[in-house]
């Protein structure tokens, strides 16, 4: 078939084939070549980004959350890890003591979940006293760590001495079990936090005694005169 | 004198249009050879430059997140605390009966010496208060002190009554 075909023609074919070839091998090599490159440029922005990240907050971790431990403390003796019922109602205990008001009939009830997704118990308890007593106590237990909220207050007086039944509200969360990822960005502390450090800070603390272990007494030899 | 022999036999020369498109063709083809060359060449030197960067970045990144690792005990403190702190935000939004109180607490003082707080009922929402005015000029005082302040919503007298013996009792109910 080919000794058919004119010289001429046979030529410009022969001639046509490499162009041909060279351009299918532009077409190929610069497709993947310029996938590559594409893949290599993605990952240098995202190195790039990520080093701006991390620099920005090593320098944060190192310099500006220096006193972080300090206000963590803070703040987790203010919103507890476990249920505070028994610091809460030694607290009040104290504040009823301090403003010469009697207290009575403390119940904590069992956990239930609150709408804003921290557990929460309710206590309930009853006072009695002098008016501006139980007024100063009411006041006295909004500033009490671990944070309450006071619910409901029933007071009646009858001849000077005002009773009353108030239900509080106390909350607590478990701590977060896990780390960002080390790429997540850590934000300063924002001056609405940092007040609010302060204020947790000056809440009224929860006095805890720490009992030592007793010491043995006596022979520690039995069998010695 | 000069003779031009072309030993290229006749049946293999090509002339006229097939010729010129001959060389046009041949001419094509170096040009694309060499441009493809130089093309390949360019990609292969940006890409190798790339994966240079990319490495010593690379690096640096990693370098970084060593030292951040080391940090891991600020870090953890550092996400309690912000963890700790929307939370107890939470906790503040809350509604308590204590803005209602220290609403109402001024009032009290103004309910006299001779009468009482038969009754006071505080939730987060509403109050209601019950008081027993020995005279009537002690319960027209706290009357005028409560219409003449905007501390509340709305304050509805529901309840009111008069007993020789104990005096005049008013019941309110405030939002």
């Amino acid at each position: 078939m080919f000794k058919n075909i004119p010289t001429g023609t046979k030529q410009i074919l022969v001639a046509v084939l490499p162009l041909l070839a060279v351009s299918i091998l532009i077409v190929v090599v610069g497709k993947f070549g310029l996938s590559k490159i594409s893949e290599v440029r993605t990952a240098l922005t995202k190195a790039q980004a990520d080093k701006v990240l991390l620099t920005q907050k090593f320098n944060i971790l190192r310099t500006v959350l220096v006193s972080v431990g300090d206000a963590a403390d803070v703040s987790l003796m203010a919103l507890p890890q476990t249920n505070p019922a028994l610091a809460v109602a030694s607290q009040i205990k104290l504040v009823a003591s301090e403003n010469s008001v009697l207290i009575s009939g403390v119940k904590s009830g069992s956990e239930v979940a609150d709408k804003t997704g921290l557990s929460r118990s309710d206590i309930s308890f009853n006072i009695s006293g002098s008016r501006t007593g139980v007024l100063a106590f009411i006041k006295g237990i909004q500033n009490i760590a671990p944070l309450i909220v006071v619910d409901k207050i029933k007071i009646s007086e009858n001849n000077g001495v005002v009773d009353s039944s108030i239900s509080i509200k106390s909350f607590w969360s478990p701590l977060p079990t896990k780390l960002p990822s080390i790429t997540t960005q850590v934000a300063d502390l924002s001056a609405a936090e940092k007040q609010l450090i302060t204020d947790m800070g000056s809440l009224r603390k929860p006095v805890f005694v720490v009992v030592p272990p007793s010491t043995g007494a006596g022979k520690t030899d039995p069998f010695s005169p | 004198m000069a003779v031009t022999l072309n030993l290229l036999p006749a049946e293999y020369t090509v002339s006229g249009p097939l010729g010129k498109i001959l060389k046009v063709v041949r001419m094509l083809n170096v040009i694309l050879l060499s441009g493809f060359i130089i093309f390949g060449l360019g990609l292969a030197a940006f890409f190798v430059f790339s994966s240079i960067q990319l490495q010593g970045i690379s690096s640096e990144v990693d370098a970084l997140k060593s030292q951040i690792v080391s940090q891991e005990k600020t870090e953890q403190k550092a996400v309690l605390l912000k963890d700790r702190l929307s939370k107890i935000k939470a906790v503040q939004a809350v509604a308590s009966s204590n803005k209602i109180l220290n609403k109402i607490e001024p009032f009290l003082a103004n309910i006299g010496q001779n009468s009482s707080l038969n009754e006071l009922d505080i939730d987060p929402q509403k109050l209601d208060l019950t008081v027993i005015f020995r005279s009537n000029s002690e319960l027209g005082v706290f009357l005028s002190t409560l219409r003449g302040s905007d501390v509340f919503k709305s304050v509805t007298l529901t309840t009111f009554g008069f007993n020789p013996a104990s005096g005049y009792l008013a019941a309110f109910h405030i939002l």
